[in-house]
């Protein structure tokens, strides 16, 4: 089925988002202190973030899920609150990470939801544990990565690690990231683009390095099949 | 083979994943759907948390 929903007004709202802070559990597992954040009430729905990002990912959706959902929404394993955060990382690790996150928070089975890189994540999990994860929403996700996304993924690692300024290095993730539509307010691109570069020094101790793993998506993603 | 039933999004002027990789994703999984965002590219929640929010409860109500 290929529903195509009307137009609706683009949101830039996330700007305006602010950092709020649920409970700020960590789990202890696989060698790690995995964060997560958790909210709301109801069946458990896992958020899986994608490359780079951690679990402020769902800042702009997570107030309006958790009145249906209990949320959890790790940081991924090398990024955000989770320690430490030199430790090898994988498609595969992080999903291990999820589905020992789950196991550990005695959660029967769960939904899942994976943008980008947590989309193969998500798959990963669901092949692991078929009976673990009851549902999945993969959102701006495929069956495996482009050549040209392994390429740029290691351009963007490469940019940050020689030191490349954060504006600029934002400014150019955003042209691949956020729709025509976006760009037509420079004001809010700038908003935008100095939150990111404030969120990645207050949160990354080593801002020229670290925020994006190495990961060549296409050679860790099984085929679903 | 996933045999879980599957919400795929995907964004219409995604350049990471484009509809087409959407697509194929959503055809490889037995039991999916996919749902095309009209005026956003790769980051659907925050570009349109609204429709993203819409979707994921109305997948996960049924």
């Amino acid at each position: 089925m290929l529903r195509i929903l009307p137009q609706g007004p683009v949101h830039t709202s996330y700007l305006t988002h602010s950092r709020k802070v649920y409970a700020m559990p960590t789990a202890p597992i696989n060698g790690i202190d995995l964060y997560y954040d958790t909210c709301g009430s109801g069946p458990p729905l896992l958020l899986i973030a994608g490359l780079g990002s951690d679990s402020q990912s769902w800042l702009p959706v997570i107030d309006s899920l958790a009145p249906r959902f209990t949320v959890i929404a790790p940081d991924n394993r090398g990024m955000g609150r989770t320690q430490p955060t030199d430790v090898e990382t994988s498609i595969e690790g992080i999903a291990a990470d999820c589905i020992q996150l789950v196991e550990w928070l005695g959660i029967e089975s769960v939904d899942v939801a994976g943008h980008s890189m947590g989309g193969f994540v998500a798959q990963v999990c669901v092949v692991q544990r078929p009976g673990r994860v009851r549902r999945m929403v993969l959102a701006a996700t495929g069956l495996s990565n482009s050549a040209r996304n392994n390429l740029l993924f290691t351009d963007w690692a490469a940019l940050l690690e020689s030191g490349t300024a954060g504006d600029l290095w934002f400014r150019n993730l955003f042209y691949w990231i956020f729709s025509r539509q976006f760009f037509q307010n420079p004001a809010a691109v700038e908003a935008a683009v100095r939150m990111a570069v404030e969120y990645t020094i207050l949160r990354v101790r080593r801002p020229s390095r670290g925020r994006l793993p190495r990961l060549r998506i296409s050679t860790a993603t099984p085929s679903p099949r | 083979m996933i045999h879980a039933k599957t919400l795929v999004l995907a964004g219409k002027e995604d350049l990471l994943f484009e509809v087409d990789a959407c697509t194929a994703l959503a055809r490889a999984i037995t039991d999916a759907q996919i749902v095309v965002l009209d005026r956003v590219a790769h980051s659907i929640h925050m570009e349109d948390p609204r429709t993203f929010i819409d979707c994921i409860v109305q997948f996960l109500s049924r």
